[in-house]
């Protein structure tokens, strides 16, 4: 069997981080921390290497218009719009953990190479309306993640958050494999045009009301919404903090742009199940925004209030899903990508602070901004921009899909939504009141002039490309969301039954 | 044939979950998987069949086994604080799922359908080329996904230096 140069054009996407994640463990071999550094340096090489070519290549997939197949494989304009998501969100981390390993002292190859393959899944996932291919994309993205998420396993509370990940995680994937296999028996189809029109065909039946359900179930643990919400603190508390950023981004991202692309049309209108799952996902969205909030209110430590605070960002993007118009799915994609920068820019702070382990409360904070005023102007920018404040990005992108909800007739939970976002400028202004207005504890400026100073530069240079990303998102609104956002859904939905 | 093979499958699965020693747990497992091999059968995928006694009886159970084995520890321990109330509340959700389920496999108009279809058995020659023609994507995904899982465990355990 031959592969036509169209076909090996959607592959190669997936192919190249594929590729890169089965080359590095060969430079991680050798004995992690006495190689020498070029050695490790090697490794970050491939890993950004193979990211930067995946990234030429989709970006020239976008300029030509290009929309190749292979398979399952749907290299559509969504999927390339998520493939750069993806893409520039892994960069970001594999710079960040640079510094961050090192400052745990505990580099090992393996955790890039898992990280390529969890891109890999991640472009397969956004890229395919085959339920069977959306599962093993699933799976793709998640196993190396719960990996990630242990890999410092010299302190205890790695393993433990690891294993909750992994043991919740994998009744998730049970439940969605489960719906999957309850659509097909009643529609006899993975592919979802197809299971779409059979269902719409199909009277109320429990058994493709159960299959909706557990398919839903499976997406909103990806997105940490309530009340499958419970690793994600512990989760996030275990994991580096790229890793952390990383796995709030691109997963809550990847899982938000797959149900763009399964839910409303292809499951949600016009089936028998609608209002019911319109209903659920209305609960499950008021929910998560009121839980996130108020629990991220009383939290001590900047990791867990980042945790509670992406549990309440994903109430305000299953907002959008709900309206459900083609504007609301076009803030969507803005949504997200102001989150990737306002949220890699926050977790980015505490690694260019060279906070390791669990050393992530707000006291830790204390006076930082002043010592080192670019950063801290930049954290706060990305602080800002997750408060929802204008002219940043996070403003618009709620405001882009309050703006639906209320002309789709959703007054109530757009109300609520705004009455949350303004519950959170409270916890958001904690931590920059920490970083400028607080005078660090004595003690520990004692300890810290005692130790060399920390240098993160890769970090701190994230953090802000990140704040520039935020601004210019906020300034250049209107140009962003009509060349990139509005192009990818209005062609996707095109093709969509 | 079709009760027998539905009971041999359940039974085995009830004892795995009743057994406190973990081997006889692992041999129960066999049983059922014997049992749902024997079901594939009825459903006219004698392929299916083959790979279940093959593949997982086989090869992951008697791997299971010989973990269990070197682990030394063939005794579940008991749990640390005794909560009756979970262990009722468990079996009653379970129950309760259980009726649910087959109230909404009888209820369901989709199904009434499918006695209809007429069934054909499954050949190897289908499965390749289902496999291999249909779903290469997948194939290929789950391959790496398998090296995503020895990396992991690589990770995880990769002795300290």
């Amino acid at each position: 069997m031959s592969i036509s140069a169209s076909e090996w054009g959607a592959l190669l996407p997936v192919a190249i981080p594929a590729l890169a994640g089965s080359l590095i463990p060969l430079a991680a071999l050798d004995r992690d921390q006495e190689t020498v550094k070029w050695v490790r340096g090697g490794a970050f090489f491939i890993a950004l290497l193979g990211l930067l070519g995946s990234f030429l290549y989709v970006s020239r997939l976008w300029g030509t218009g290009a929309q190749p197949t292979f398979g399952h494989l749907r290299m559509d304009l969504l999927a390339q719009f998520s493939a750069i998501f993806v893409l520039v969100a892994a960069a970001m981390t594999v710079l960040q953990l640079w510094d961050h390993l090192h400052h745990e002292g505990w580099v090992k190859g393996e955790s890039l190479a898992l990280l390529m393959l969890s891109v890999a899944g991640m472009l397969v996932f956004t890229a395919t309306t085959n339920l069977v291919t959306l599962f093993l994309g699933l799976e793709l993205l998640s196993i190396p993640l719960y990996a990630l998420t242990a890999q410092v396993r010299l302190r205890a509370s790695a393993l433990e958050g690891g294993l909750k990940y992994f043991l919740t995680g994998a009744v998730a994937s049970a439940c969605f494999l489960m719906g999957v296999v309850l659509l097909y028996t009643v529609t006899g189809s993975f592919e979802l045009p197809r299971v779409a029109s059979a269902l719409r065909g199909l009277g109320p039946d429990p058994l493709a009301l159960a299959g909706m359900a557990l398919v839903l179930l499976g997406f909103l643990f990806k997105v940490s919404a309530v009340p499958f919400h419970q690793w994600t603190p512990d989760a996030y508390e275990a994991a580096p903090h790229p890793i952390a950023g990383f796995m709030s981004v691109a997963t809550k991202g990847v899982a938000f742009i797959a149900l763009i692309r399964v839910f409303p049309w292809a499951l949600g209108d016009g089936t028998a199940g609608e209002p019911k799952v319109k209903a659920a996902l209305a609960l499950a969205a008021a929910a998560t925004m009121i839980v996130g909030n108020l629990v991220a209110l009383h939290q001590s430590s900047v990791k867990r209030m980042l945790a509670y605070s992406s549990i309440s960002h994903a109430g305000y993007l299953l907002l959008g899903l709900l309206a459900g118009t083609p504007q609301a799915l076009t803030g969507m994609l803005f949504y997200l990508v102001a989150y990737l920068a306002m949220n890699l820019g926050a977790f980015g702070l505490l690694t260019a602070l060279g906070l390791v382990g669990d050393q992530t409360g707000f006291d830790r904070l204390r006076g930082q901004g002043w010592k080192r005023p670019g950063l801290g102007i930049a954290a706060a920018i990305c602080f800002l921009s997750l408060a929802g404040i204008p002219p940043t990005a996070g403003f618009y992108g709620k405001y882009f899909i309050f703006k639906e909800l209320i002309l789709t007739g959703h007054v109530g939970l757009a109300v609520l939504g705004v009455l949350a976002s303004l519950v959170s400028v409270g916890y958001y202004l904690r931590v920059l009141k920490a970083l400028f207005l607080e005078k660090p504890v004595e003690a520990e400026e004692r300890q810290a002039a005692e130790q060399p100073q920390v240098l993160a530069p890769l970090a701190g240079a994230t953090v802000l490309v990140c704040a520039f990303i935020t601004l210019a998102g906020g300034f250049f609104q209107g140009p962003l969301v009509q060349r990139f956002a509005e192009r990818a859904i209005a062609e996707t939905l095109k093709v969509l039954p | 044939m079709f009760l027998a093979f539905a009971i041999l499958t359940l039974a085995g699965a009830l004892s795995v979950l009743w057994q406190r020693n973990l081997i006889l747990a692992g041999m129960s497992l066999v049983l059922s998987f014997l049992g749902l091999a024997g079901l594939f059968v009825l459903l006219a995928n004698p392929v299916a069949a083959a790979l279940q006694l093959i593949v997982y009886s086989g090869a992951i159970v008697v791997l299971v086994l010989f973990v269990i084995m070197l682990l030394n520890t063939h005794q579940e321990e008991p749990a640390e604080r005794e909560r009756p109330i979970q262990r009722w509340l468990g079996l009653a959700s379970a129950a309760l799922l259980g009726v649910g389920a087959v109230g909404a496999v009888l209820a369901s108009p989709a199904v009434e359908g499918l006695k209809a279809a007429p069934a054909s058995a499954m050949t190897l020659q289908g499965l390749g080329a289902a496999l291999f023609r249909d779903h290469l994507l997948g194939f290929e995904v789950a391959g790496l996904l398998l090296l995503a899982a020895m990396v992991a465990a690589v990770l995880l355990v990769k002795k300290e230096v």
